[in-house]
């Protein structure tokens, strides 16, 4: 899928902005505060539904102004259009001028891959935002998956509220019994699709680390999860039956303490990914360069799942990609965006790097 | 503030506490009635009064009814041996629509939603089992919406009815799947990976 054409209005700091893309390399330059990274904010925003930077959609409307509105014009085998428009704290989404009123209907219709200086929190942080990567691009490959995650954050809260009722005698046992037993069906499902999916991705992962490093680093990615033991899971679908019942014998188990503890104590939103590089946990052991190069990596492996998953390259947006990346690094990655889909690349100034790229179109913005 | 008139004050701010409508309608409906002639507010007004003094839940499903049992429930002619449970009384009157379904029904008034505080004890669930005891029914027909909330229900109900019936009786749940008349580009993906799922043999 190709972004062709962009207009927003009164987004972050662009009053009015339209902006035709090619179908190869875009490069957005200009200096800082010109509105480089909204442009890729706004197409992120209009993929996703929501900012990647912000939490509050108020945040996104230029100051001074009641809201604001992205209309995108997208071409995979036919065109399309997404427009988003928020005002008054009312979000309306339209794809193909069609009114969106439920966000699983929307959220596959767009592909992208954003890579943005934030995203070491995927290394560095805490482990919500390595399952929010997983949890993003699964949502947006697996439909299953993406409703499994859903009903089973909604039963989290119910199963909150039973427990708080619990210990004020307002509910009973069964009824909790109940909730657990269907959250159980629901982890089962979301473990048993993260651990596949964490067997498949690593590799690509792997893969694009050891060319961008030039090296051949023996990174490990290993999935825990609370849930279950992980060594029964097998690819196999009809194992999951299996994989059902055991995780619901183990809910079952631990639901005498959790309700002594009013509190939850199982369950997938507590999973996490752990990066290793011959023994020694990335996170503590890695330059800043060399994380930066593995958050890049985990992109490339993003688009190419995407590309094997759904048959189409995404839209790639890189924000401030080539600072802090060697000439040896910088050349592999121009190699690799060379290879054929769209990118949308921000950057301060026109420099000699960027003057490799084969077929580019040059967009530059100037303070207004 | 501009002062209003305190009897149309009185008429808007009840009119908004109607489901679905906010000031701004309530403003306008109450124009309207304004402008139409007597007879007309008169009659709106005794048809409201007239289903708070008249309309009664049938004693035996929930139904909406005008006497202790509902016409449905009181047909001689429908199969009794087969109940299908519904949320809301509203529900009843969509499958009757169908003419497909001769059976007899039961209300819960709701779904269980614990965070909104709707425990299994608020809902017509009792009733309903007791109704398995005493009548001779062979099939329930589960036909709560496929929200989480409705599944929960359904999940419940099942071991509920499995505990209290002794005899064989046959749960069933309405298909989900893809809605009539529509066409596979346009339905949302996870409509029709169930429809997948829940395939049936043709």
């Amino acid at each position: 899928m190709i972004i062709t054409n962009l207009k927003i209005l009164n987004f972050r700091n662009h009053q009015n902005f339209e902006q035709t893309f090619s179908n190869a390399v875009n490069l957005v330059i200009g200096e800082n505060s010109t509105g480089k990274t909204s442009i890729l904010e706004a197409i992120y925003t209009l993929a996703n539904t929501k900012s990647f930077r912000a939490h509050n959609d108020e945040r996104l409307i230029k100051i001074g102004t009641d809201g604001f509105y992205i209309k995108g014009f997208f071409k995979d085998i036919v065109e399309h259009t997404a427009e988003i428009s928020y005002s008054y704290k009312n979000k309306i989404l339209k794809f193909d001028n069609y009114r969106i009123k439920k966000i699983r209907e929307y959220i596959a219709k767009i592909s992208i891959v954003l890579y943005n200086p934030l995203h070491l929190y995927i290394i560095n942080e805490g482990p919500v935002y390595r399952r929010e990567f997983i949890n993003i691009i699964l949502s947006k490959t697996d439909v299953e998956y993406y409703v499994a995650l859903h009903s089973y954050l909604k039963l989290l809260n119910e199963k909150r509220a039973a427990l708080k009722l619990f210990k004020e005698r307002k509910i009973k046992f069964d009824v909790i019994e109940l909730i657990n037993k269907r959250l159980s069906e629901f982890a089962s499902i979301i473990v048993f699709k993260r651990y596949n999916f964490i067997n498949y991705f690593k590799e690509l992962v792997v893969e694009k680390f050891n060319l961008l490093m030039n090296r051949d680093i023996k990174l490990i990615i290993e999935y825990s999860t609370n849930c279950l033991n992980l060594k029964g899971i097998v690819k196999d679908k009809s194992k999951l039956e299996d994989f059902k019942n055991a995780a619901a014998q183990k809910f079952l188990k631990i639901l005498g303490a959790e309700i002594r503890n009013s509190r939850i104590l199982l369950g997938c939103q507590a999973d996490d990914l752990t990066f290793k590089d011959s023994g020694n946990i990335v996170k503590y052991y890695y330059s800043q360069g060399e994380r930066k190069a593995l958050v890049l990596a985990l992109k490339l492996a993003e688009i190419k799942y995407i590309r094997e998953k759904t048959g189409g390259y995404p839209i790639v947006l890189l924000d401030d990609i080539f600072s802090e990346l060697d000439d040896k690094r910088r050349q592999y990655l121009i190699n690799e965006l060379n290879s054929g889909f769209q990118s949308i690349i921000t950057d301060i100034d026109f420099n000699e790097h960027l003057q490799k790229f084969s077929n580019f179109q040059k967009i530059e913005l100037k303070k207004n | 503030m501009a002062t209003i008139n305190t009897s149309l004050e009185r008429l808007i701010t009840n009119l908004s506490k109607l489901p679905t409508i906010g000031r701004k309608t309530a403003l306008r409906l109450a124009a309207f009635l304004i402008k139409e002639n007597n007879e007309f507010a008169k009659e709106l007004a005794d048809s409201i009064i007239a289903i708070k003094e008249k309309i009664l839940l049938c004693k035996k499903c929930g139904n909406y009814s005008e006497t202790e049992l509902c016409n449905i429930c009181s047909a001689e002619n429908r199969d009794s041996a087969i109940i299908c449970v519904v949320e809301e009384p509203f529900d009843i009157l969509n499958i009757e629509k169908t003419g497909q379904f001769n059976g007899l029904y039961h209300t819960l008034s709701g779904v269980i939603s614990i965070q909104k505080g709707v425990m299994p004890e608020d809902l017509k669930i009792e009733k309903l089992l007791e109704r398995i005891k005493t009548e001779n029914i062979k099939e329930i027909i589960i036909a709560l919406n496929p929200t989480q909330e409705g599944e929960t229900t359904a999940l419940y109900l099942k071991q509920k009815i499995l505990e209290t019936a002794a005899k064989n009786i046959k749960i069933t749940r309405l298909a989900t799947g893809l809605p009539l008349g529509s066409i596979i580009e346009y339905t949302d993906k996870d409509t029709l990976s169930g429809a997948l799922a829940n395939r049936i043999d043709y």
